[in-house]
């Protein structure tokens, strides 16, 4: 095998460092770079939604071929949910309005007074490491960076560059998002009890009165299953705090760090995962993160390992709410 | 203004590459085999390499690179070097003592590529991010090479008008490998 001469040797070297040069400005922050990109994204938009427009078919067409018998097997699955979380709702959509009065009469924020951005997701990241979608609203729209982005399900991820009417959204999914979580557990029953002392009680449906019940009833147009009789909702306690990291695309995020105190009992699979908030936290608190799936029990003082199962369906979005949320600490400068 | 910029060799890569990107970023984001995106664009570098040699592929990579950096939100450079890295492997070709034929230039772009592929956790570990998506590098890469050797042979012809190979001098270099 012949070697490289060394005038093109010379040129390639000259090329690296160019490439090494250029990373080095982008990480240490240039002006210049980021206006380029700007640009560059603004010229780039048309011809991306021109090429989209003629392949959309030829790409519904080998979805079609790819995804059909996982799609029909989804389909019947997910009606099935959607029936028994009918009555459900009902339910939830009364312990909501209830948790907002009584949030509202204590002066409290809730994520409802938080305003937001509907956005439509219009493409995913070229590359194979990323873990990032592209949606169609941006800085115009008051889009910043680090911003929560969420669905009807729960935290989806977070704005990592925002131009005039596009950004990049990094899904909870890639291994370098981390946002501050914290685990609500059940008091668990101790005999029968739970440990504040108070035995399940058994109570009229759902919390709904007659009157709200009848009209439910009317407008779903038939029973109401799942709300005939529920017991008294468990209390739930903070647990503890960690921080959440992605995994990759085809694994469980994690939570690290996260001190199991026997005290207040153990962190069981199915326990909820909600943002916890705070002064420098990006994510306001409460938003919907998913379920404890696996605990690990790491030796010595590694402490628990918690693998959480995510609300939203992160690889199957279409719209997204960004929240217009700034953490306190950001907002008092 | 037009004309003068695709008489040479970097304003015809740097309009194959725009055209390649916006392909890259709708087509071929969506249509994923196995959950993978194949590479047009780290393709086409690598073919520049075959069909120009290293240097040529590395200028390539440094457009095409810069491009998709600027595009998909990642740290400017850091595809230009990954991409770099598919442009010399893939350049090697050049430097064997075989008749070059089209399924080797096949095969040398599919290694380059792979390369590529799998040196992208690498360099982004440069920038300060942990090492990962290394575990999914089995899957991802062999997908992304396949693609690549099945797409190569029909990026040849346009890799040969960005690096303003008229058809007489390509002719000429493959029949005197023949010989």
């Amino acid at each position: 095998m012949a070697s490289v001469p060394v005038g093109r040797r010379r040129i390639i070297v000259l090329l690296i460092l160019t490439a090494i040069l250029l990373l080095t400005m982008d990480v240490r922050g240039s002006r210049f770079l980021d206006g380029t990109r700007s640009a560059f994204v603004w010229a780039l938009s048309p011809v991306e939604t021109a090429i989209r427009v003629v392949a959309r078919p030829m790409g519904n067409a080998w979805n079609g071929i790819t995804n059909y018998p996982s799609l029909e097997d989804e389909n019947a699955r997910l009606q099935e949910l959607v029936d028994s979380q009918r009555g459900a709702e009902v339910a939830a959509r009364n312990a909501v309005a209830e948790n907002q009065r009584l949030r509202a009469l204590n002066e409290l924020a809730s994520l409802a007074d938080i305003e937001s951005v509907t956005a439509s997701i219009t493409g995913q990241s070229p590359s194979n490491v990323d873990q990032i979608v592209e949606i169609d609203r941006g800085s115009r729209q008051g889009i910043a960076v680090g911003m929560a982005v969420v669905n009807e399900a729960g935290i989806v991820g977070k704005v990592t560059r925002v131009f005039a009417d596009a950004s990049l959204v990094m899904l909870v999914t890639d291994p370098r998002y981390a946002v501050e979580v914290k685990v609500l557990s059940a008091e668990r029953p101790l005999g029968g009890i739970t440990s504040s002392g108070r035995a399940p009680v058994t109570t009229t449906p759902s919390g709904l009165g007659e009157e709200d019940l009848r009209e439910a009833r009317e407008a779903l147009g038939g029973p109401l299953p799942g709300v005939t009789a529920t017991t008294e909702p468990v209390p739930m306690v903070q647990r503890e705090t960690g921080a959440l990291i992605g995994q990759g695309p085809d694994r469980l995020p994690q939570i690290n760090f996260v001190s199991n105190s026997p005290s207040l009992g153990r962190i069981l699979e199915g326990d909820p995962v909600l943002t916890s908030g705070g002064r420098n936290s990006l994510a306001p608190p409460d938003i919907p993160v998913g379920v404890v799936a696996n605990v690990i029990q790491r030796p010595g003082s590694g402490g628990t390992r918690l693998e959480v199962r995510l609300s939203a369906s992160v690889n199957q979005l279409q719209f997204v709410r960004v929240l217009l949320y700034r953490p306190p600490a950001e907002a008092e400068e | 203004m037009f004309i003068g910029l695709i008489r040479g060799h970097v304003g015809r890569i740097l309009l194959v590459g725009f055209t390649l990107l916006a392909f890259q970023t709708t087509v071929f984001a969506d249509l994923r085999f196995a959950g993978v995106a194949l590479q047009v664009l780290m393709t086409f570098v690598a073919v520049v390499a075959v069909v120009g040699g290293p240097e040529k592929g590395m200028t390539a990579a440094i457009i095409c690179g810069v491009m998709f950096d600027m595009s998909a939100g990642s740290d400017i450079g850091s595809s230009a070097l990954t991409m770099g890295t598919a442009a010399l492997v893939a350049g090697m070709v050049a430097f064997i003592n075989i008749e070059q034929q089209w399924w080797i230039s096949a095969v040398f772009v599919g290694l380059g590529v792979g390369a590529g592929e799998a040196s992208m956790p690498f360099i982004r570990a440069l920038t300060g991010d942990e090492l990962f998506g290394v575990a999914d590098l089995t899957v991802a890469v062999p997908i992304v090479a396949a693609g690549a050797v099945v797409m190569g042979p029909l990026l040849l012809p346009v890799a040969r008008w960005a690096l303003v190979i008229s058809k007489a001098e390509w002719r000429v270099a493959e029949s005197s490998a023949i010989r």
